[in-house]
């Protein structure tokens, strides 16, 4: 691992790496501490000021029943965010440990777990979320769970390959042949190994959940009016709108598209901080 | 046939059989059935039990889905509980929309990704680069719905232009096809170019520091040379098989832009399957989009297989 | 290193997309500065199809079953009695026409109607039918249809006041009732009593009737193509049958932005139910568009669960009215302006009784604090269940949210798909629901099918007595003023049971391109106003 002041220097040579942490830490912030400084009550309504555009008063416009669009896009940031990051890390230790499992013991134990991976990512992504969330009833929970479920199989996937790579090697084969348990070929020589591709993964696929979220979402599905969260404020009434009041729409999309591109960048940049071809040539 | 390819065939019939038992379970638990929707605001039903007999809903799970698989094996996939048509057909005329919509897509993704990939792979770390690569997961960002809706709405507004609504097929009038399926080509498109890019970039840096590369320089011949005759196609090879991976993602992925842009295929008649209780229907897009989805990954496989005899035996 | 090829072929590519996208459609209108648009003023011209655009697609063609179907086969079949459209009939009007019935005559007693049809109409020359005349038998047969107890056939309540159907000869039909039952002849005028041929043709496939326009092709999702029928029974102002038009075509657009997006590009020639503020938008960039703008009678309400222990009390129901303001609701529901309805729309003028009129209709948060705390039902906890689609369910409930917090009540929404939502209302396994009342013409549909005690369109576990007796009245007094008076004093009761909250309705536009002649709006619409729509093209 390197040290603070060298991770500073190769950051500040990537202006796009530098981009992408600021965007993220940023957005984190806005979640974290915005509510408490926005302007007015996201849950507020004037009837007085309905589907008005931007004005002083209200720099994004209000909505269709009169909220501030900004204040409710800042509170939006906490459910999204949080949905994403809390079902990629379910995803993440759910699809990892069964890439390694499988990767590693092979034989009937990866051919099952690998036909149950291609089950899951053969069905259409938002037939199984629609469904499940039918079934178990819309929320912010049952959308952890189901984002969760959606994004597992492929990571179990590239993890798995992840795992072929270092199992193959020399290393693991030396290490098994002096006797060694399993678990402990896992914890010590597997899975930092494989840590890399996890964690860029992760980053990666944060993107993704927040996407997957705004899309249920829009459809219904997740965070239940009033609370606002990026993807619920995309559908409906403000869809509808959108011809007369384009502004109750796009500044949660122009949220989620910041917010997906921040982590998306962010995991791009690990990627290359991992690679060891690029390591090479820089 | 190679033995490979066997075992890779036998394996799909598993995933093919647990997808559609998945589907049919998971259907059948979600609240309300086709009866329901039929009724709509009626407050009472004069005869519920008969209507769902009629439909086969009253026979238990494994009776109704392994009836469905007997009929399968013929090819028979059964009437729409909502139109009483054959289910096939209509799965047959969504087909080629979403198709088209995906391959076109692929095609945008990979003209915009390719070139953007080159630039990084040869100029890392300039000003082109850093831009391409911006612009490129920008597109990944966005969330297609939103974007689409803007498009629609700003060329309608702008250049009183929306692509034209009611779809014809490719072959009866190819230029008014091609204009509707533009812009949500592109709009998907963008999407997947980051992906493209990527891929091409890591492609082309294992490419160029493979020896033979370095052997084709030493005999003197002129960089380009190098470049488009050996660097660039070896590339392409991991390039099209990520895209053809990717390709069955988005044959199970354009609901959205289908419902944005008014588009017949299977994504939409998915999702009206879905919310009309339409079992039969559902069971046979679902089943359709996975055999599709199971035979371009198959292709990927033996693609990949055939060029590294690694991945052969993994 | 050279990188050549690539970025021209995408520089080929983009251009090519550019010219692809910057293409104008074949058809865009210009507007022409219409000469005032007064019917009669200019010759009419025969010729030309017009497109329209409907939300969904439905999912077979059968007028006796669902609700869907009838807006696209409305033109191809005629009833016995139709309501009169045209350019001098306003929105909220309703006068009832001969049709295939050229008269009919009603027994004292009010329980036997004698219909006498017109002679030498032929259905459409379509096989198997093939043109062959249209007699009493078949309309036994279509009657016999609409009182059929299948589960699809949900409007049957329009027509089971009759109990027998004689075929007196090959053009008379005797219908007799149960009851004298005034909605008869307007319900008779609905596309729900369309006159099928008899025959075994499968209704949910085929389309063949009397009417102005055949059903030529049908691509499911994406269009319906009609053509005029050459041999239609009626004539227009010309003397030569109607109708004026070649042909139309329904395209299939579900979403409501494209829907927008469409007419203002002009590939559909009008759309007849767009929201104000939408409208709005349009006529400011197309002002050459011909608009008319009148209120909705859609009401979008919400239905209280009488059953439910929470909401038994009527004095909980009471409270929840007068928490709300249902003007400001209204101007939510139509982006920025809107009118209140009571029980009956206030856009029916010739029944609703102005809401003023109405108890608990003015907001009166301390009055709404007071029946709660009486009811002992201070810090009630409600869930309402709603579709995703259409949007003003949502807006509605969003809005009544806070003004329901103001008084103690904390309103939980639930969002749920068709499918559970009609499973829902069916077992009455719900606290509040919001939907909209069923538009229609006939004041019947809006008090006796939602609140008498055995209607079975009664999903609100609703009772009163008193209540049952006036809407029992009503449906069996024919003279129009009696009627009337009972109509007011059903929904005076009603505003004191509040069984269901009524809110508003936006106001809508009908808007059309200026070359489109003789269409006004109705709300028995369903298409039925092109019959007279000719093009001055």
């Amino acid at each position: 691992m390197r040290s603070a002041r060298t991770v500073m220097t190769w950051l500040l040579r990537r202006p796009l790496a530098l981009i992408s942490v600021a965007i993220v830490v940023g957005l984190v912030l806005a979640a974290l501490v915005g509510p408490v400084f926005v302007p007015y009550d996201p849950l507020a309504q004037d009837p007085a000021v309905q589907a008005k555009g931007p004005t002083a008063a209200h720099p994004f416009g209000t909505d269709y029943v009169g909220r501030d669009v900004l204040s409710r896009v800042v509170e939006g940031a906490r459910p999204s965010l949080a949905i994403g990051l809390a079902s990629v890390s379910l995803a993440v230790v759910a699809g990892s440990a069964l890439g390694m499992i499988s990767g590693y013991l092979g034989g009937a134990v990866d051919l099952l777990i690998q036909r149950l991976v291609d089950i899951l990512l053969t069905l259409p992504g938002l037939v199984l979320a629609l469904a499940l969330l039918a079934i178990v009833g819309a929320g912010s929970a049952t959308l952890v769970g189901v984002v969760a479920v959606v994004l597992t199989p492929g990571i179990a996937r590239v993890v798995r390959s992840a795992t072929l790579v270092v199992a193959t090697s020399g290393y693991v084969e030396s290490a098994r042949a002096v006797g060694a348990r399993d678990r402990r070929i896992l914890v010590r020589h597997i899975y930092p190994n494989v840590l890399p591709t996890i964690l860029v993964l992760a980053t990666l696929n944060i993107g993704n959940a927040i996407l997957l979220e705004a899309a249920l979402s829009f459809l219904g599905l997740g965070v239940q009016p009033p609370q606002p969260s990026w993807g619920n404020m995309l559908s409906g009434p403000a869809r509808a709108y959108f011809e007369v009041a384009p502004w109750m729409a796009l500044f949660p999309g122009l949220g989620v598209s910041l917010a997906v591109l921040g982590f998306n960048l962010v995991g791009d940049t690990l990627r290359d901080a991992f690679d060891p071809r690029l390591q090479r040539m820089t | 046939m190679h033995p490979y390819v066997i075992r890779r065939i036998l394996l799909v019939i598993p995933v093919l059989v647990g997808v559609t038992v998945l589907t049919a379970g998971l259907i059948r638990l979600v609240p309300g059935d086709a009866i329901m929707v039929k009724i709509e605001e009626a407050g009472r039903v004069s005869d519920l039990a008969a209507a769902r007999h009629s439909l086969g809903l009253d026979r238990s799970f494994p009776e109704q889905y392994l009836d469905w698989l007997g009929g399968v094996v013929h090819l028979d996939f059964g009437r729409s509980f909502v139109t009483e048509q054959p289910v096939l057909p209509q799965v047959l005329r969504a087909l080629p929309v979403t198709v088209e919509l995906a391959v076109l897509a692929l095609i945008v993704a990979f003209l915009i990704g390719v070139p953007l990939g080159v630039i990084s792979a040869t100029r890392a770390g300039s000003w082109p680069d850093v831009l391409g690569r911006l612009a490129a997961i920008a597109g990944l960002s966005v969330p297609s719905f939103w974007i689409g809706t803007l498009v629609l709405l700003y060329f309608a507004i702008w250049f009183r232009w929306i692509p034209p609504i009611a779809y014809v097929a490719l072959v009866e009038d190819p230029w008014r096809n091609l204009q509707q399926f533009a812009v949500p080509a592109v709009t998907l498109g963008a999407h997947f170019s980051a992906i493209a890019m990527r891929m091409t970039r890591s492609a082309l840096l294992e490419v160029i520091a493979q020896e033979y590369i370095r052997t084709a320089r030493a005999k003197g011949l002129r960089e380009r040379v190098v470049f488009v005759r050996h660097a660039l196609p070896n590339a392409m090879v991991p390039v099209i098989t990520v895209l053809g991976v990717q390709f069955g993602y988005l044959l199970g992925g354009t609901v959205l832009i289908e419902t944005i842009f008014n588009m017949p295929g299977l994504g939409r008649l998915t999702l009206d399957a879905i919310t009309q209780r339409d079992y039969p229907q559902l069971q046979a897009d679902v089943f359709v989009v996975a055999v599709m989805v199971v035979m371009v990954t198959i292709a990927v496989d033996l693609t990949y297989g055939w060029l590294d005899p690694r991945i052969r035996h993994a | 290193m050279g990188l050549g090829r690539r970025p021209r072929i995408v520089g080929i590519f983009i251009a090519l997309l550019m010219a692809l996208t910057a293409c104008a459609p074949a058809s865009t209108p210009t507007p022409t500065p219409s000469a005032s648009g007064s019917p009669g003023k200019t010759a009419i011209k025969r010729g030309g199809t017009v497109t329209l655009a409907f939300s969904v697609d439905p999912n077979h063609l059968d007028p006796h079953k669902g609700t869907t179907a009838q807006n696209f086969v409305s033109l191809v079949y005629d009833g016995l009695t139709e309501f009169k459209t045209g350019p001098d009939v306003a929105p909220g009007t309703h006068i009832i026409e001969p049709a295939l019935a050229e008269r009919w005559e009603i027994s004292p007693d009010g329980k036997t109607y004698t219909f006498f049809l017109r002679k030498g109409v032929k259905f459409q020359d379509v096989a198997p039918i093939n043109g062959r005349e249209m007699t009493a038998d078949d309309v036994a047969f279509s009657l016999g249809r609409m009182l059929s107890t299948d589960a699809e056939n949900i409007k049957r309540d329009l027509f089971n006041a009759i109990t027998k159907v004689d075929v007196v000869d090959t053009y008379t039909v005797k219908v007799t009732l149960s009851q004298p039952f005034a909605p008869l002849l307007a319900n008779l005028a609905t596309v729900f009593a369309s006159i099928v041929p008899k025959s075994e043709l499968n209704f949910k496939n085929v389309a063949i009737g009397t009417g102005p326009f055949l059903l030529k092709d049908i691509q499911r999702q994406t269009k319906y193509v009609y053509v005029k029928n050459p041999s239609y029974w009626k004539e227009g102002a010309d003397g030569k049958p109607l109708p004026y038009l070649d042909g139309f075509t329904q395209v299939i657009i579900a979403d409501e932005g494209t829907r927008t997006s469409a007419l203002r590009s002009g590939q559909i020639d009008f759309t007849d139910l767009l929201v104000d503020n939408l409208a709005q938008q349009i006529l400011k960039s197309n002002p050459a568009l011909v608009d008319e703008k009148f209120p909705g009678n859609f009401s979008v309400m919400v239905r209280l669960n009488a059953g439910d222990p929470a909401l038994k009390d009527v004095r909980v129901r009471q409270a929840i009215s007068l928490a709300i303001d249902r003007q400001a609701i209204a101007n939510a529901l139509g982006g920025g302006t809107g009118i209140v309805n009571g029980p009956i729309p206030t856009a029916l003028t010739d029944y609703a009784v102005p809401v003023g009129d109405l108890a608990n209709f003015k907001q009166d948060v301390t009055k709404a604090k007071q029946l709660l705390a009486d009811a002992g039902a201070s810090g009630l906890k409600l869930t309402a269940i709603l579709q995703r689609s259409p949007q003003n369910r949502q807006i509605m409930l969003e809005a009544m949210q806070p003004m329901l917090k103001a008084v103690g009540i904390d309103l939980q929404l639930q969002f749920v798909e068709p499918a559970e939502l009609a499973k829902r209302r069916l077992e009455r396994s719900y606290q509040l629901l919001a939907d909209n009342l069923t538009p229609s013409v006939e004041p019947d549909t809006y008090t006796y099918v939602e609140y008498h005690s055995k209607s079975s369109g009664n999903v609100g576990n609703y009772s009163d007595a008193a209540l049952d007796q006036l809407l029992e009245k009503q449906r069996a007094t024919v003279d129009a003023a009696q009627r009337k008076q009972i109509l007011r004093d059903i929904q005076l009761k009603l505003a004191e049971l509040q069984y269901i909250i009524t809110t508003g309705d936006p106001y809508y536009h009908s808007i059309f391109q200026p070359y489109v002649k003789g269409f006004r709006f109705s709300f028995v619409n369903q298409r039925i106003p092109m019959k007279y729509i000719w093009l001055d093209k």
